[in-house]
């Protein structure tokens, strides 16, 4: 009995199929069919996912779509490609009807289809009705499709009339000489999921499954049937089901294993071939690196290294990316890569990474992997605002194509899936918010007792089926989004590979697939990353240029100022707000513990305060072992080796790596399966306890103790997917010693390029504006007889001039007007004659007033909210009064009150020169015997163990999802910060406030450990009612 | 705080300065005043009290007219018309007639009221009568042929006559006893419709456009159960036993398959066959899938 299903409809037909791809393909191969089959509404999205699951069970997969033409009547035909040439032909067509179309749509007419019917297969599916229209595009299609490859699809629904409806295909077969092949037109693998379909479709429709009626299927026979079954079904047209079988058959004969993807070449000078122009770009760049002579072992890297990628034929890929970097380099934008690739010498010496081989213990197997067979992955981080220009660059060079970004499938997680799930079941709003806000970041399940705690009855059943449906829902896709910054580039056109879409931003093409997809086919992805923390540094070093002539670089720094003990020491007091990688609240707790003193604990800083160390229990031993708590001690030489700079922790994924080939005795490729193993762990679970027996044993083997492979083996497993890669590790500590220095010798600098960095880092412009202050800055104001649209330095880099892009609502265009006045004509004494001058909209002087910028001119903000009222944008002559005295205000106002103006500060510029919001409580906080956080440092006021309370305004709110549910809160008066520490008891009993509130009277114990202080907080308060008005500000992490 | 004039209307509008002037009397304030639109209503108040039924019939009718043509005037149409009889020596009586869609129709309104007329009380003598019409609604009019005007039917799908019908029924016999089967959209046949007050009869009354399942003219309250003989559970049907008699199937179509409405908490799904018997009788047989009994839902006509 053969059969197989042609018409496999899966989730990613959004909001349609209710399967994911790969059980479409198990339940076909556990049925027994000839082949698996997928064929989803006018795209290729999920094959490759088919595609892996199927060579997984061991089934021939056929790899279709279900073309919609969007004339004809709508005509549905499945379409089956037998070869390359008519898999490609088949994403031209998609390709084609995707680009003529907005994002998400396609639009393709017969005439489309039939140009592009070479080597196809079609199956066409019949409407409800057989009228004249169809059986004329049904000749059309056989006159186009030569014999055998047209088909016409014949389902049994379990309608009012099957037997009818077969009676009437099949004469109408005959009669158009298309013969019949069966299909039960499948939505889902299995009939249990028909209430996932029935609500999918209801999400669809956006209606309740109340009123969704006629829209849901009758009944829930759309499953995959086993071949005895669809016999039995289509009794006395056997013939039908067989074809089925005989078409799947033809499919599979392509595989998507054909596609053999080519990387661009890039053009070499005449007479070399790439790999040899590699390597000639390779070693000139080492010369560069190392002007005083090419250290051996880099040497015989760079030899080992070339080799490799010259038997695995990645050299065109290293110079597109060479290529990528120089451009940016060319036009001055920072870049770095990151990641796996930072392992190599020739990426060092070509000027992709930065970090030093002869330094550094690289692991080139981490990068690129002969067995691995997938081609590697560089990453590269760009200045945040300007990694635009190097994508319109690829997409200029390379043409759109041959070069699109990738996808990524937004897939429904437990908030949307249940917000969904919910609506279309029916809950009142209410409710659904309450569940969804449940779900949300800050983790939470919804068992019993937490729906009690709701007030909701679990036993419900109306509530028990949105729940499991809910649990059904999450990982579904949703809709397809671009990618960051994965391109794929290609030396064939793209579109003979995968279909490209528009994106949704102008100018952007999309591929089809998504990362692991394109990791799966074997295609090479260059990820143009975008990092603040690089805008931040060049726009300090503009500056410093502009304002004070110094000719700084990223290189110069490294080298001329490298390993300065005082901007060590600087850390080590975790005075690095701003700095990168090393601001956060968990990395200043450990800073003081670990005291970076040079620049490999920087890295070792970078990447232990992470969950995989914290999980892996490694932060602990090493400490001990680095203040001398614990003795350091290696079973051998070999371990010394390879832990020896971690103080006999593993804390790197390549330390893992090399410990397993040292002292297991794997080779190269089996330990960067074990480091995959790693990482797939927390998804797939079973492969790391095959590498687990293999390490024990193996170091066993080799005389290490039980005991010893056991603890190693355990410190692996904590690494997961968040164990840091060193070379990673140690470019990121790169830029950390960097903003460090910054920070340390150029405050005003450093500050200023943040705040005109922003969106970036963990601060908002307040802390960094009081940070700054703190180290004697002075910060001035926005005003608009001084300040630019960014910050800037004044009086030869003393001063910090706020820029005009803190005022809210302020359009750039009116802050530029006013520079170039201001430039042009210096500095105004009015705000009439400003407004005339510099033709600034009314609108923005609005804005600027609310922002109190008119200092200068002596008018505070009510003033000059009174001066910019009578102005209007469009000139109204009619109502010009010659005879009325030219008003300047000046009128005598009501004074605002401090707490008032400093909450308008707040409210407009998100910060305030003159007090902050909590200094105005501070009588009242002190009667009631509230401490000043500023107190908290010195060890006489508060010392371990007592008893304080403080009060602040909410800067922070953390739940790391290592942390077992404990909240870290960082609170902020006038004096100084708060490290508080909520237990989950303590959250249980003040839920509302931790989440909520803007500010907090916290009372609790003290707990210091050198310089690190935190309070653990035994009760808590809610401070909103007396900061009324000042607008919510933190920034709340999971 | 004292602000010069001239600093005003430039930030405020030219409005600020008058408001406070006439705030302070300075300047004149004058006062429109809108006047409430009364409804429409018409009164008759007789020389004497009268009991002759015909003068009051003939009034009330005069009355009637005379309000319809205001509420032509003012292009409305009430749905309620309040009937007020002043009696002598008693306290008045009346009647309210509610209309499902606003008519200004006074042959139909006539026909609506006539009866209440004929069971009031008119005790020693109706000394005056006055017709008013609340719940007023627009409605232009149409001039459907030359020289006559025809009002428009209340809504699409409907027609003028079962507004009509519906309106004299609600209105003899009180609207909680009239309702309207409404059709829903649900492939179980015993939810394809629901019953609705009569009130507001301005929708759909014809069935939505469907591709047709084929539904029997009758379908039972509850299916009756029978024994069967079929080939397979699937079908064909045989031989049915239904109110003890033995029948015998000639033509058999089917199975239709619905699955359970899973979200209102059904368990099992049915086939249906739509069977004809030796007599020529259509059956629509159910099987119950989980229990497997079999039983007949409904018969054609």
């Amino acid at each position: 009995m053969k059969f197989a299903e042609l018409g496999g409809t899966s989730n990613f037909t959004f909001l349609t199929g209710a399967s994911h791809p790969d059980e479409l393909v198990r339940e076909a191969a556990r049925l027994g069919y000839v082949a698996a089959a997928i064929a989803d509404v006018n795209t290729l999205a999920g094959i490759v996912r088919a595609h892996v699951a199927a060579k997984e069970v061991g089934i021939p997969l056929a790899v279709g779509s279900r073309l919609r033409l969007s004339e004809s009547g709508n005509l549905e035909i499945l379409v089956y490609p037998t070869s390359r040439d008519a898999y490609a032909g088949l994403c031209r067509l998609l390709t084609l009807g995707k680009r003529r179309a907005p994002k998400g749509e396609c639009y393709l007419s017969l005439h489309d289809l039939i140009e592009h019917s070479d080597g196809l297969l079609g199956a066409v599916v019949p409407p409800s009705v057989l009228d004249d229209r169809f059986i004329e595009t049904l000749d059309g299609l056989r006159g186009a499709f030569d014999a055998g490859r047209l088909s016409l699809i014949a389902s049994i629904s379990y309608g009012p009339n099957d037997a009818d409806r077969l009676r009437q295909l099949d004469a109408l077969s005959r009669h158009a000489s298309v013969p019949l092949t069966a299909s039960n037109d499948v939505l889902y693998h299995c009939p249990q999921r028909r209430p996932l379909q029935d609500v999918l479709t209801c999400i669809r429709h956006s209606c309740t499954i109340e009123q969704a009626g006629f829209k849901l299927n009758p009944n829930a026979e759309r499953h995959l049937k086993p071949p005895g079954e669809m016999l039995r079904l289509f009794a006395g047209y056997e013939a039908a089901v067989s074809r089925s079988a005989e078409i799947a058959q033809r499919a599979a004969a392509f595989s998507l294993d054909e596609l053999c993807y080519e990387y661009p070449v890039e053009p070499c000078p005449e007479g070399l071939t790439p790999i040899t122009y590699l390597r000639q770009r390779a070693f000139a760049g080492a010369h560069r690196r190392y002007p005083v002579g090419i250290p051996a072992r880099v040497r015989e890297s760079l030899d080992r290294e070339l080799a490799l990628i010259e038997e695995l034929r990645y050299e065109p890929y290293f110079l597109t990316v060479d290529e990528i970097v120089g451009f940016a380099r060319s036009r001055g934008i920072l870049c770095q890569g990151r990641g796996g690739a930072a392992n190599s010498a020739v990426c060092y010496c070509l000027g992709i990474t930065e970090v030093d081989p002869s330094r550094f213990q690289l692991l080139f197997e981490r990068f690129v992997s002969r067995e691995r067979g997938e081609p590697p992955d560089i990453d590269i981080d760009f200045e945040h605002e300007r990694r635009e220009e190097v994508i319109q660059h690829i997409y200029e060079k390379y043409g759109r194509d041959r070069a699109a970004l990738t996808a990524e499938v937004i897939s429904y997680r437990g908030r949307s899936a249940v917000r969904d799930v919910g609506k279309a079941m029916g809950l009142s709003l209410d409710r659904v918010d309450t569940l969804a806000k449940n779900l949300d970041q800050w983790g939470g399940s919804l068992c019993e007792d937490r729906l009690r705690e709701l007030g909701m009855n679990p036993a419900d059943p109306t509530l028990r089926q949105v729940i499991t449906l809910t649990n059904q829902l999450r990982g579904f896709p949703r809709h397809l989004s671009q990618h960051v910054g994965g391109f794929v580039i290609t030396r064939t056109p793209l579109h003979d590979l995968v279909p490209i879409e528009n994106a949704a931003m102008d100018d952007r093409t999309v591929i089809e697939w998504d990362k692991d997809d394109i990791d799966a086919m074997g295609m090479l992805k260059v990820d143009c990353l975008g990092l603040g923390m690089l805008t931040c540094i060049r726009k300090s070093l503009d500056m410093l240029h502009d304002a004070k002539g110094l000719d700084l670089s990223v290189p110069t720094i490294l080298s001329d100022h490298a390993e300065d003990p005082f901007v060590y020491e600087m850390i080590q007091h975790a005075d690095t707000v701003g700095v990168f990688q090393i601001e956060s609240r968990a990395q200043m707790s450990m800073l003081p513990r670990l005291r970076p003193e040079n620049f490999y604990d920087l890295v070792i800083e970078v990447a232990i305060v992470r969950p995989g160390p914290i999980q892996g229990k490694m932060v602990h031993p090493y400490l001990k072992r680095r203040i001398g708590e614990e003795p350091v001690t290696y079973p051998n030489k070999d371990i010394e080796d390879v832990l020896g700079r971690t103080l006999g922790v593993p804390l790197f994924q390549e330390q893992a790596m090399r410990l397993a080939i040292v002292a297991a005795g794997f080779t190269p490729d089996e330990a960067d399966r074990l480091r995959r193993a790693m990482a797939a762990w927390k998804r797939k679970g079973d492969a790391i306890f095959g590498f687990g027996q293999k390490l024990i044993s193996g170091m066993i083997d080799r005389g290490y103790p039980r005991e010893f492979a056991e603890r190693c083996f355990e410190q692996i497993k904590g690494f997961s997917e968040y164990g840091f890669p060193e070379s990673h590790a140690a470019s990121f500590a790169l830029l950390v010693y960097v903003s460090s220095w910054l920070k340390h010798y150029e405050p005003a600098a450093f500050a200023a390029a943040l705040i005109n960095s922003q969106p970036m880092g963990f601060y908002r412009p307040a802390q960094i504006v009081r940070d700054a202050q703190e180290h004697g800055v002075e910060v001035r104001p926005v005003d608009v007889n001084h300040s630019a649209w960014d910050c800037s330095l004044e009086d030869g880099g003393a001063a910090l001039r706020l820029g005009m892009r803190l005022t809210k609502g302020l359009a750039e265009g009116d802050a530029d007007r006013i520079t170039a006045s201001v430039q042009s004509r210096g500095a105004f004494d009015s705000i009439n004659t400003l407004w005339r001058a510099s033709d600034v909209s009314v609108r923005g002087l609005r804005r600027l007033a609310e922002a109190d910028a008119f200092g200068s001119m002596g008018l505070n903000r009510r003033e000059a909210l009174w001066a910019v009222k009578p102005l209007r944008d469009e000139p109204m002559p009619l109502f010009e009064r010659s005879d009325t005295p030219d008003d300047e205000g000046g009128e005598k106002l009501p004074i605002a009150e401090p707490y008032t103006r400093v909450v308008e500060d707040y409210s407009t510029t998100g910060l305030s020169l003159k007090a902050h919001p909590v200094s105005f409580l501070r009588a009242d906080l002190g009667r009631a015997g509230v401490t000043p956080a500023g107190d908290l440092r010195s060890e006489q006021q508060c010392p371990n163990g007592r008893h304080v309370t403080l009060a602040g305004v909410v800067l922070v709110r953390q739940r790391p999802g290592t942390a077992s549910g404990v909240v870290f809160i960082t609170l902020e008066d006038e004096t100084g910060i708060a490290n508080l520490v909520v237990w989950p008891k303590v959250y249980e009993r003040f839920r509302r406030i931790v989440r909520l509130s803007k500010g907090i009277i916290v009372s609790g114990k003290v707990e210091r450990e050198g310089e690190v202080v935190h309070v653990h907080a035994r009760q808590m308060k809610s401070l909103d009612e007396d900061l009324q008005g000042l607008a919510a500000g933190s920034r709340d992490f999971h | 705080m004292v602000l010069p004039r001239f600093t005003l209307p430039a930030r405020f509008g030219d409005d600020l300065l008058l408001r406070l002037d006439k705030a302070m009397g300075h300047a004149i304030e004058t006062i429109r005043p809108v006047r409430p639109l009364e409804p429409p209503c018409t009164e008759r108040v007789f020389d004497g009290p009268t009991t002759q039924w015909e003068a009051i019939e003939i009034t009330l009718r005069a009355l009637v007219e005379s309000v319809c043509d205001q509420l032509k005037a003012r292009e409305s149409g009430a749905r309620r018309i309040a009937v007020e009889l002043e009696r002598s020596d008693c306290s008045p009586t009346g009647f309210t007639l509610h209309l499902s869609s606003a008519s200004r129709d006074q042959n139909h309104i006539w026909t609506l009221a006539r009866p209440h007329l004929e069971r009031a009380h008119l005790g020693f003598g109706v000394e005056s009568i006055r017709v008013k019409a609340t719940h007023l609604a627009r409605l232009t009019h149409e001039q459907q042929e030359r020289w006559r005007e025809r009002a428009q039917a209340p809504g699409p799908g409907t027609t003028l006559a079962a507004t009509q019908l519906t309106d004299t029924l609600v209105n003899r016999l009180g609207a909680h006893r009239i309702r309207v089967y409404e059709p829903s959209e649900s492939h179980l046949p015993e939810r394809a419709g629901r019953l609705r007050a009569a009130r507001s009869i301005g929708r759909r009354l014809d069935p939505p456009a469907r591709a047709s399942a084929d539904r029997p003219t009758l379908l039972f309250q509850a299916p009756e159960p029978i024994r069967v003989m079929a080939l397979t559970p699937d079908g064909p049907v045989m031989r049915v036993t239904w109110r003890g008699e033995n029948l015998k199937v000639i033509t058999c179509v089917g199975p239709e398959r619905l699955g359970p409405e899973w979200w209102a908490g059904d368990r099992s799904g049915r086939d249906y066959f739509k069977a004809r018997d030796e007599h020529g009788r259509w059956l629509w047989i159910r099987r119950d899938l989980i229990s497997n009994e079999w039983s007949i839902h409904g018969v054609w006509a």
